[in-house]
């Protein structure tokens, strides 16, 4: 390394008078000054014309309606839910996997090549812009590479149900539950196929249409009182046929089919559960959650790995002339003391999450969402995607509505970054 | 200090491997990342050099980029290249001298209590989404300029410029700080010793001594703004055209790949696979800047003691 000499630096210029010197040295604190003044002028006013701009459009109602093409009428509950679901994803998924990473890194890995090049490779992968993440999510996960057919066909479900939908006599809508898969028109019950069917993973698509017969068990979608829809289970009772044995279900509804409603369903439908997952993703929240991981993982892991590095080594030596092995010292020594550090750096990972909107604009295009997410293939868009359509927009009133959206934005990260600092403060414990 | 109940060694043994071997994959997800980045961009890319409308040489030798036009397509790359580099000049002209000389300020002029309040309120200030910053661009800066000189438009280069120099002047004073604070003490102490005043101090001695962070600095910051999507998408206009004019609308690589996706184009269509040969180079070029910031900190750094 460059060994300098000091006289030869400061003695680089020519040599002037020391009242000379000194104005040079108050100029420039004055312009330090002024500098930073006019920094936090500047970031004074923005914040206050957003906030003039978005105050009086901030309501309870602004947080708790849907997006509509009224300015008036619009709110923010699908962008607010969206980024609930797609951070709380992102959170379980780049958490344990940079944490463990940051984990195999500082405390198990030996110092060879692999590591030194996999410790290259994430601040490579810190360097890559969030759209190119984008990009990558929507071909591995929006699409998986065209593998699995499209988004709108899925090829491989998994955890839904398929029902055909009758008919009944007095109007009503019943299903009942697909079972089987057909194969050119012979209805397979065994197979691996038929298998895996009957655990809810669905590879080929079911049988069609399958005639009802007396006393299958069905569904009926009926209204409760304050107007909400749900399946009722009953039994159905063909037209004509003898009264149905009531053997397994006493107090099932029963819903007479005439025979003709009953051979042909009107059409099929599917039904998922919250963790319901379809191949490929789509744009729903999983692949949105997913893509977000790729974009923060670089982060939590080059924060927990200076959370680990700030233990002293005494710790583990004291762990390991215990005579534990390397897990337990981690365990109990290591990962308790730098847990502080790392929820700090995984805080403000996910703050840099929730302001994201290139790689979910690239995942999915822009959506006016009418819909809380309800599982993980659902649609979903996300404040900042929100704002950036509002803001785009020439309308002056729907600038207001960005402005509102932004404020609620700005609240959401002061509380995070407030809550980094907290835990920062208060549970930092001196170890030296 | 206890470890639970006592196990027998074999147990314990193969549980550390499993334990061991997890972590390691988890490790390995990294390195998968790269791998699917370099894979998704190279296969994408050379599908869209397939079609019959582009060529290797039209893409990165000529200066015509047209791609929705339904009559003749020009698919030339350094049009967007320009203007992403008009953008990111502006943004470093205006982010690099303010945030060194304010990272020099914190770290040699401002006392104690004085850090303590601009330390945390640079943290929140890097922590503000992009997109407000765009919107900041479109509502104010716009405005501004236009008050000022009537030439500049509805999009400029120059309000996105700037917006995005707002947006890296905390990368490059918070990451200036660091390097300017871990110069020793010693150093500052001769050269006071030696009758140089604090400025002498500052700019003879310490920032000379920790260029190379600095540089790294300025390295990475001017990388975030090439990949900055959301300001230019909502300020910077879309008009892909070679030019060095401030009040220009101008179209970055980000902002083609953010109208592509946002809008209606085909998915198997030649504009489609354009933008995955748009991330290609993106993706180069930001690598080459963190390659580059990292060597300059192993190179060059001045070790003292």
């Amino acid at each position: 390394m460059t060994q300098v000499s000091l006289t030869e630096i400061v003695g680089r210029g020519t040599p002037r008078k020391n009242a000379s010197r000194v104005l040079s040295n108050r100029v420039f604190l004055w312009f330090c000054l002024a500098g930073i003044s006019l920094a936090v002028l500047v970031l004074c006013g923005l914040m206050l014309s957003i906030f003039l701009e978005g105050w009086s459009t901030l309501s309870w109602s602004f947080l708790d309606s849907f997006a509509s093409r009224k300015p008036a009428e619009s709110g923010i509950k699908g962008p607010l839910w969206g980024s609930i679901w797609v951070c709380a994803l992102c959170a379980l998924t780049a958490l344990p996997l940079g944490i463990g990473t940051a984990t195999y890194l500082e405390e198990f890995a030996p110092k060879n090549r692999v590591t030194a090049f996999i410790n290259l490779n994430i601040m490579n992968l810190a360097g890559v812009p969030s759209i190119v993440y984008g990009i990558i999510g929507l071909t591995a996960f929006a699409r998986m590479f065209g593998g699995f057919g499209s988004a709108s066909d899925p090829a491989v479900l998994l955890g839904y149900s398929y029902y055909n939908e009758y008919e009944s006599v007095e109007g009503d809508v019943i299903r009942a539950p697909v079972t089987e898969i057909q194969r050119n028109g012979v209805v397979e019950s065994t197979g691996f196929q038929a298998t895996l069917a009957h655990w809810g993973v669905w590879i080929a698509h079911p049988a069609p249409a399958l005639a009802l017969t007396n006393g299958a068990p069905i569904e009926v979608l009926s209204t409760d009182d304050d107007g909400t829809e749900h399946w009722q289970r009953a039994i159905a009772q063909l037209e004509g046929a003898s009264a149905t044995e009531r053997t397994s279900d006493a107090n099932a509804r029963l819903v007479t089919v005439t025979p003709t409603a009953a051979s042909q369903s009107t059409t099929q439908s599917r039904e998922g559960r919250w963790w319901s997952v379809s191949l490929p993703f789509g744009s729903s929240v999983l692949a949105g959650g997913l893509t977000l991981m790729l974009v923060i993982l670089p982060v939590v892991i080059i924060s927990s790995q200076e959370a680990l590095r700030a233990v002293p080594s005494s710790l583990r030596q004291g762990a390991l002339a215990l005579g534990s092995t390397r897990w337990q010292m981690v365990r109990e020594m290591t990962l308790p003391a730098a847990i502080p550090g790392i929820m700090t750096g995984a805080i403000l990972a996910m703050s840099r999450a929730i302001g994201e909107a290139a790689p979910l604009l690239v995942l999915g295009g822009f959506l006016l969402v009418f819909a809380v997410p309800e599982n993980l293939m659902s649609d979903f868009t996300v404040l900042p995607l929100q704002i950036y359509n509002w803001a785009g927009r020439p309308q002056a009133s729907f600038h207001a509505l960005a402005a509102a959206a932004i404020i609620v934005q700005l609240v959401v990260l002061l509380i995070f970054n407030g809550l980094a600092v907290f835990i920062r403060q208060k549970l930092q414990k001196d170890l030296q | 200090m206890s470890f639970g109940r006592a196990r027998s060694k074999r147990v314990r043994l193969w549980s550390e491997r499993a334990i061991r071997w997890t972590l390691f994959g988890a490790s390995f997800f990294s390195v998968f990342v790269t791998f699917a980045i370099l894979v998704v961009l190279a296969r994408e890319s050379f599908l869209f050099f397939g079609f019959d409308e582009v060529s290797v040489w039209e893409f990165f030798a000529t200066a015509q980029w047209n791609p929705l036009l339904g009559g003749e397509q020009h698919f030339g790359i350094w049009p967007l290249i320009c203007g992403t580099m008009l953008v990111t000049v502006i943004a470093a002209c205006f982010a690099l001298p303010i945030g060194l000389t304010a990272a020099v300020f914190l770290s040699e002029y401002a006392r104690p209590r004085t850090r303590a309040i601009l330390k945390p309120a640079l943290e929140v200030l890097a922590g503000i989404p992009t997109v407000v910053y765009g919107f900041f661009a479109l509502t104010t800066i716009t405005p501004f300029l236009h008050s000022i000189a009537p030439r500049f438009g509805n999009y400029n280069a120059m309000s996105a410029g700037l917006a995005i120099g707002i947006m890296i002047l905390p990368i490059v004073c918070s990451l200036s700080e660091d390097a300017l604070r871990s110069v020793p003490r010693s150093l500052r102490d001769g050269a006071y010793a030696l009758g140089g005043t604090k400025f002498d101090v500052s700019v003879k001695v310490v920032i000379p001594a920790a260029l190379s962070g600095i540089v790294a600095s300025f390295l990475l910051a001017m990388s975030r703004a090439i990949g900055e999507t959301m300001i230019v998408a909502l300020a910077a206009g879309g008009i892909a055209q070679m030019t060095a004019e401030p009040w220009a609308e101008v179209q970055t690589m980000t902002a083609y790949m953010v109208q592509i996706f946002l809008g209606d184009a085909p998915a198997n269509g030649v504009e489609y696979a354009s933008s995955y040969a748009v991330a290609a180079v993106l993706f180069v070029i930001t690598l080459c800047f963190t390659l580059l910031g990292r060597y300059i900190l192993k190179r060059f750094r001045e070790e003292y003691e």
